[in-house]
Order: C-alpha cells, then structure tokens, then sequence
C-alpha cells in the first residue's frame, strides 16, 4: 500500500508536472530519513543537510527517464551513500573536528550544542549505537549494513536488498550468517 | 534474540530511534525550499503522452505483474489445485466419452474403478457397477453405429469387458446376501434383475449389424448377463423363505415373469419369431411342407419349443408358490432359450463356410412337423433373425400349441 501511494505520486510528478506530489513524498519520509542518519552523523545539523540533500538528489533522480520501483529503498540508498561521501570529504579534510568523524570521541559539550530537546536521550542513543558500532567493526561490512538496516530502520529485505543493490535471497542470507557472527562475538 | 546484549543494545537504540523526530520548524522549512526548488526546475511542457503511457504502466503495471503473480505462492498453490483436480476433472469428462480401443478409454476404466473402491457400502458398489454396465451397453450401441476399422475387436473388447463385469455382479450380489439387511440385497437383487434383463435386451438390439463372430461374442455377453439375472431371483427366493414378510411371493412372481419374458423375447427376436407369439400365446408357427428349411433351423424350433416349455412351467409353478422349484426351471429354460440362439447363431455360420466354399451340401432333414432343404444360394451374413426370416421363410400353416 505505501508502495502504491509513492508510485502513485511518482506518477503525479512525472506525468502531471505535481511539484506539491513532490512535497507529500518529502512529507511521507523526512522522518525515516532524518532518523536513518541522525545516527551515523555525529551532529543533527549533519543530518539535517543530509536528510534535505537526500530529497534533492531524489528530485535530481525523479527527473530522469529512469523507472522507480520502491521510493523509500531509493531514499535509503541515497541516504548511505550520503553519509559514505560525509565521511569521506571529512577525511579530506582534516582541520574540522575530529570528534565530528567519529561516535566514540564524541563529546558531551558538542553534543548539547547541537542536540536540544531529546538531546540527552539521543546522546545516549549514540553512545549506545558507538559501543554496538564498535562490536559490529568486528563483523563484515555486509553483516554492519543489514543487520542496521534490518533491526534498526525495520526495512523489509525487499528493501534492504535495493540499498545494498543485492539480491533478496542473498540479503536475508547475509542477514542469519551476521547474527550468528553476533553470537560469536558476544561469546568471545 | 535479546539473549545477546549486542542485539539488546540494538533494540534499545531502535526504540530511541523511533522518538526521535526532526524538528518540525527545520521539516517545514526545508519542505519549502524544497518545493521552491521542485517548482522552478519543473519542465513547463506537458508530459508527452508516450510518456504518460509509460509512467501509468509504471504506477499500475506492479499490480499487474504477471510474472511476480505467477512465482507468488497463492498462486502455485491455486495451480497445483487446479493440476490436481481441475485437471483429473477436465481429462475424465474427455474420458467419459470415449469408447473401447480409444486412448482415454482406459482412464474411463480407471476412473469407474476408483469410484468403485471409493464407494461407501456394497450395495452402492452394486448399484455403480449395473450402471457402469449401461455404460458399456452404450459403448456396444456407437460402436456398432460407428464405422470404425477394427470395429470387429471393440465389439468382442466390449462384449469380453460385459461379460467379466456380470459375473461380478453375479458374485457381488451373493457377497450382499450374507452381510446386508434383507430389505437392502431385496432391493439391489430388484435393481439387478432389471438391468440385467434390459442388458440382454439392449444388446439384442445391436446384433442385427452384426458378423456372425461378432454375435456369437455378443450372446456369450448375454448368457452371462441372464445367468447373473437368474442369481438375483435365485437371492430374492432365499430372501423370501428367511424373511418373508420384507421379499413377498408377489416380489418373487413378478421378477420371475419380468426374466421370463425378457428371455422369451429376446430368444424370439433372435430365431427372428414374432416375439408377442412367443410369450401370449405360446404357440409355435409351424412351416408349411413346401417351405425349405435347413435341418438346424428345424433344430432351433424345437429348443424355443422346449425354453417355451419350460419358462411356462416356471411361471406356473411360481404362481403356485413353489419357488424352489420354479427357479431350477427358469435356470433350465434360461439356457434352453439362450441354447436355441446359440444353435441358429452356429448354423448360420456353418451355411456362411458352405456358402464360401461354393459346394453347397444338400441336406434333408425331417422333424416333427417340419420340412427343411438346404437353401445355399444365398449367402447368409446378416442376423439370424433376418435369415430365418427372409431365406428360410418359416411360414406358418397352422399354430399348434407347443406345451
């Protein structure tokens, strides 16, 4: 059903010139999006540039003749390579922050700062999420992905399998095989 | 899962994680310049309509993937059903119209068996089985209509195929006598009686296009099926003497006439008699002298004689409540009358041979009242019924009772 409304507004940009369709997807899936990458970025102003250039690209992508199966799996895809190329500028350059790269360094200070409102849930939240990174850096980049975007974002292997540009079968594969590398590392 | 404290951990960060919401004044602002930006880099023209084709099928074209609907399991569950049943239904009904020496002959077959071994009670099982005989009755009547080129074998298939299913019959119904209630085997020995005597009757029916092989096949069908008639009054008799009150004299009186007649009938149609002369008023033509007749068509009037004979006697002692008796007459003149067909059947073969190698014998033979002179100038390959009828000319001068 949510893939039918999606396709349905795809289908009022592209065959009815509906920017307002264009704005009911931004509506249906700021969230998810802002809430997949306010995790991985080390401050909400990062994710809140990356969730606005995720729509952009989306919109760039819309334009082109291209066929659209899952919006939603597309908006992900996007989201994760944005916040690949995040890391990868900010390696570029090194005068920024090192506690903006990565969670573990992450200070409290620059957190407050940053977050307000549920900030000190969210801190604690990234931390958490920087201790489970941590363990996860012991498992495949694969198993990181999906069990991320299985357990956390609750993305069906469908859509899973259009992020990571894999097969269904082979996601849910890689899915059993990362939790039982888990299992291991927990008993390690 | 939660066993794990990683996966705990997890949990407890996509709980979090569900709370978390982006602030509602960054969303809408965003949402603005976002549409500022949609607007402004929207195409002014209007989508071609190839293209408004195209994005329709995309929007409705998942719904109608056929090919995802096809791997969908719904619907190979549907299809292994349909394969299943819907196919077994399909291919029996094509089954159901075939005819002996088709190919889904043996499927009908099949199918008549497993209905058989599905059956709940033995005399539903005997009641499948009369009508599997129709069925088979029906089969002789388009195979004999039919053309075909080895119609020849279909006939004696068939006739082979009638035969063995009334002696199940036959022995069925002495199974019911000792398991099922009195009022259930008087009711499947009614039910046999009748369609065995409609067999034989049907069958007489098709005889008359028949080679001479073909009939002798056919009445071998008709003797197991009057045999098996004879066995069902043969059970209705026993069931009468244990439980009178359920099978009545009367019941008795009426399926011995029924047979009586039946036999009577038939034997006259095929020793081509007026068959009403044969059971009213039980009288015999006799030829005239100067009327050619061979020594075996002599013969076979003196067997109808005697199966006339003994049927009424039959009939007689039945009205006078002597079953037993009765019913070792109807068994004497059963045969005697199937005897009589058997012996205009054998004859008209032996003048077909005679008549194939051009000599012709003269014989001359006398009984009782009747002349016969060898008639070989004309080939005999129609029905008994005919060439007594036609070549033979019985023709009566008197009608002198027989009893």
């Amino acid at each position: 059903m949510t893939q039918l409304v999606d396709r349905y507004l795809l289908y009022r940009i592209r065959a009815k010139r509906d920017a307002e369709a264009f704005a009911k997807i931004y509506d249906r899936h700021v969230d998810i999006i802002y809430r997949f990458v306010v995790f991985k970025l080390p401050r909400k102003e990062d994710a809140q540039d990356v969730t606005a250039e995720v729509f952009t690209r989306l919109w760039q992508y819309v334009q082109q003749p291209k066929a659209i199966k899952n919006i939603r799996a597309l908006l992900y895809q996007i989201a994760r390579n944005l916040v690949a190329d995040f890391y990868r500028n900010k390696e570029k350059e090194p005068d920024i922050q090192e506690a903006d790269v990565t969670f573990e360094d992450e200070t409290a200070s620059n957190v407050s700062y940053t977050d307000s409102g549920r900030s000190s849930e969210i801190i604690e939240a990234r931390g958490e999420m920087s201790i489970v990174l941590a363990q996860m850096e012991k498992l495949k980049e694969d198993y990181r992905d999906v069990l991320a975007l299985r357990l956390i974002d609750e993305l069906s292997f469908d859509e899973i399998a259009v992020i990571l540009g894999k097969q269904v079968g082979h996601v849910r594969v890689i899915y059993h095989r990362a939790l039982k590398a888990i299992k291991q590392v927990n008993e390690s | 899962m939660s066993n794990y404290p990683l996966l705990k951990k997890i949990r407890e960060i996509r709980i979090v994680a569900r709370r978390t919401k982006p602030d509602a004044a960054w969303v809408v602002s965003t949402r603005s310049t976002l549409l500022m930006q949609v607007k402004n880099s929207m195409p002014v023209s209007a989508a071609q309509k190839s293209s408004i084709i195209k994005e329709w099928f995309n929007f409705f074209g998942p719904v109608f993937s056929f090919g995802k609907w096809l791997r969908a399991p719904a619907f190979s569950i549907a299809a292994i059903i349909v394969a299943l049943f819907g196919g077994s239904l399909f291919s029996v009904s094509a089954a159901e119209r075939s005819l002996p020496g088709d190919l889904l002959y043996s499927v009908k077959i099949a199918t008549e068996q497993a209905q058989l071994a599905m059956a709940s009670s033995p005399e539903r099982k005997l009641k499948l089985k009369t009508e599997f005989t129709d069925r088979r009755v029906d089969e002789m009547k388009q195979v004999v209509a039919a053309p075909a080129a080895n119609r020849g074998n279909k006939i004696i298939q068939t006739a082979e195929t009638l035969k063995r299913d009334m002696r199940t019959i036959k022995q069925q119904l002495g199974d019911m006598q000792t398991q099922s209630s009195p009022q259930t085997v008087k009711e499947s020995a009614k039910i046999v009686d009748e369609k065995t005597n409609a067999v034989v009757q049907a069958l007489q029916e098709t005889k008359d296009s028949m080679t001479l092989e073909e009939r002798v096949k056919v009445t071998e069908a008709q003797v197991a099926a009057s045999d098996t008639s004879v066995s069902a009054i043969e059970v209705l008799a026993d069931t009468h003497k244990t439980d009178g009150d359920v099978v009545t004299a009367q019941d008795v009186v009426d399926v011995v006439k029924s047979h009586n007649e039946a036999v009577a009938k038939t034997m006259a149609q095929a020793v081509g008699l007026n068959p009403n002369s044969v059971t009213s008023t039980v009288s015999m033509p006799i030829p005239a002298t100067n009327t050619t007749m061979t020594s075996s068509t002599a013969a076979v009037i003196v067997k109808v004689g005697e199966a006339q004979k003994t049927l009424t006697e039959a009939d007689q002692l039945v009205t006078e409540n002597k079953i037993d008796e009765a019913v070792v007459k109807i068994k004497l003149g059963t045969q005697q009358a199937f005897d009589a067909q058997r012996t205009v059947e054998q004859s008209d073969i032996a003048q077909a041979n005679a008549v194939n190698g051009a000599d012709a014998a003269l014989v001359n033979a006398t009984s009782t009242g009747v002349t016969a002179t060898s008639t070989s100038s004309t080939p005999q390959t129609t029905c008994p019924g005919c060439s007594v009828t036609s070549t033979q000319q019985i023709k009566s001068t008197s009608t002198p009772p027989l009893e």
